[in-house]
């Protein structure tokens, strides 16, 4: 049995051996301490004790020392004067590396969470390769995203393209073109330039060439495509009413697109609008899970919210579909637009209502149907 | 600690993590500072033989230690005197938040702050240099070395000389505030007396 005083002296021999290894332990004292803790387990138990109460010292320490304003003035001098001495200072932090020696006491107190992010980070690793792969061997790679969902893809040639909520694109390559055809739905471009490989997007029967820049194209019904310009210019292509005449390779116009403006193609013709900045980060927000609105018509936001969730809003009062509205939402949050523009309807006049009660609603949970 | 350190040592290497709250609970146990120090021995030996055990890996080391620091500080006080079995102390294992945000426990971490501030204020001012510029701004020892113009055996003393002042201030035990407060030993003292 040992008595609290041995256990005080085995206490300052286990200080004594920290402040040896603190200074670094010759292969001589390492032998001896090593026999030593060999001797009896309280030595080992007295070690780790003393070992720990350094780490804390040390720990507090440097809250302390700042505090109580030693540090400061060396600090400042040590710091300005680094630079030769820059190599020697790596080499003996390594020797001394107290914080590879905290990750090693971490990595044996945890060790079973190391491995199991070492799988996760290799089954994630045999994921890319094989989509890269797959990517590399097929000719045509189809991207999609159901409603709610967006999704960021960086394409081999470093261009990123970002899908909003149902939507879907193939992108070919291997051709000479990098050729991108948006089936459904929108999607943003940022383009790592090429001189020699032209970027064009295709929506419906509307041709995007690309002079590296970012920009989004949108394909609404009835082969009503929007291409909104971030950055650069782009070129849109498309066929001129004429050209729906019997002769197929009728004539195509040609309209340049440049940042800030964006371009609303249908039936053959275009229209031009000029955008503040302001416009075009609200119009690019759902990048960033937002809707933000500039005096669309609430029947317009009712549909953009229906894209990202599955649960739709329906307008139970036709009397509110053309009001404009302004503000920024939460694509997630339809019941926040819901509630804004009921509270909005009640300040109306019951008697220039037709319907009493909320006038938009989201409807319940159900199960997502496919289309 | 990378050249004695072994596998076996993690179950103690967490269980100093919470050393306060055991002592604690053993001298609610005991109300005997020697006999925590003893029974805190056990705890550890018993920890480190766990951990050196082959069997599954602990799911909480916090509980083993304090049934095993209940299991010893029980059999001491059967050993001692003749105690009917109702009136053994039930295991209760202090939930970590309550101790944590326990009064004991700040005041001992105030405490502690004060003693080590002291004793940084009592280190040589040349060795105190030595702690700032390799704690608070990382300086390699070398560096240090240059920096002040003395030889990296001299800077090795003079932080094997701060690890000797300063350790033994963050060691709990009788001289430092254990898990029990002065004022509890003086008054037993006095009714020892």
């Amino acid at each position: 049995m040992t008595t609290p005083a041995s256990l005080r002296e085995i206490e300052l021999v286990a200080v004594n051996w920290v402040a040896e290894m603190e200074g670094g332990l010759s292969p001589q004292l390492q032998a001896k301490l090593e026999s030593w803790l060999e001797s009896d387990m309280r030595h080992r138990i007295a070690l780790l004790r003393a070992h720990h109460a350094w780490e804390r010292a040390r720990e507090l320490s440097k809250y302390l020392l700042t505090e109580l304003a030693y540090a400061t003035d060396l600090s400042v001098d040590a710091r300005y004067n680094s630079g030769p001495d820059a190599t020697i200072e790596l080499q003996s932090r390594n020797d001394y590396a107290p914080a590879v020696r905290r990750l090693r006491r971490v990595l044996t107190r945890r060790q079973w969470l190391a491995t199991a992010c070492v799988g996760v980070v290799l089954a994630l690793l045999l994921a890319t390769l094989s989509r890269q792969y797959a990517s590399r061997t097929a000719e045509q790679v189809a991207y999609g995203t159901s409603i709610g969902e967006h999704k960021s893809t960086t394409l081999a040639d470093g261009s990123v393209i970002v899908l909003n909520a149902n939507s879907r694109l193939h992108v070919e390559s291997g051709s000479a073109k990098r050729i991108v055809r948006l089936v459904r739905g929108e999607a943003y471009f940022k383009i790592a330039h090429n001189a020699k490989k032209e970027f064009v997007v295709i929506a419906g029967d509307v041709v995007v060439r690309d002079v590296g820049t970012a920009f989004a194209v949108r394909a609404l019904q009835d082969g009503h495509i929007e291409v909104l310009v971030a950055e650069g210019t782009v070129q849109v292509e498309f066929p001129t009413p004429e050209s729906s005449s019997p002769d197929l390779k009728g004539q195509r116009a040609i309209t340049t697109v440049s940042a800030g403006q964006s371009a609303s193609i249908r039936a053959g013709h275009v229209s031009v609008a000029r955008l503040s900045s302001t416009e075009v980060d609200c119009k690019l927000g759902w990048r960033e899970g937002t809707l933000c609105f500039m005096g669309e018509t609430v029947a317009e936001a009712v549909e953009e919210f229906n894209r990202y969730n599955q649960r739709r809003l329906i307008m139970d009062d036709p009397f509110i579909a053309n009001w404009h509205i302004v503000g920024v939402f939460s694509a997630a949050a339809p019941e926040d637009f819901a509630d804004t523009v009921n509270r909005e309807a009640e300040l109306i006049p019951t008697s220039r209502r037709p319907l009493r009660g909320p006038c938009i609603h989201l409807e319940p949970p159900r199960i997502a149907e496919d289309e | 600690m990378h050249c004695i350190e072994r596998f076996a040592d993690r179950y103690v290497i967490q269980a100093l993590d919470f050393e306060p709250d055991l002592r604690r609970y053993l001298y609610r146990l005991t109300h005997n500072p020697s006999d925590v120090e003893e029974l805190l021995q056990e705890v550890y030996m018993r920890l480190l033989a766990e951990g050196a055990s082959v069997g599954p890996e602990l799911l909480s080391v916090r509980r083993f230690a304090f049934k095993v620091a209940h299991d010893v500080a029980v059999d001491l006080i059967r050993r001692r005197d003749l105690v009917p079995m109702e009136e053994l102390p039930k295991l209760e294992i202090p939930n970590q938040s309550d101790e944590e945000g326990g009064v004991e426990e700040i005041v001992g971490r105030a405490k502690e702050r004060l003693r080590l501030m002291r004793a940084i204020d009592d280190l040589p001012p040349r060795c105190r240099e030595v702690m700032a510029l390799l704690i608070t701004d990382g300086c390699g020892r070398s560096e240090i070395a240059n920096r002040l113009g003395i030889s990296l055996n001299t800077v090795k003393d003079h932080l094997k000389r701060a690890v000797r002042l300063l350790t033994p201030v963050m060691l709990y035990g009788p001289d430092n505030e254990p898990g029990h407060s002065r004022l509890d030993i003086l008054s037993q003292q006095e009714a020892e007396q």
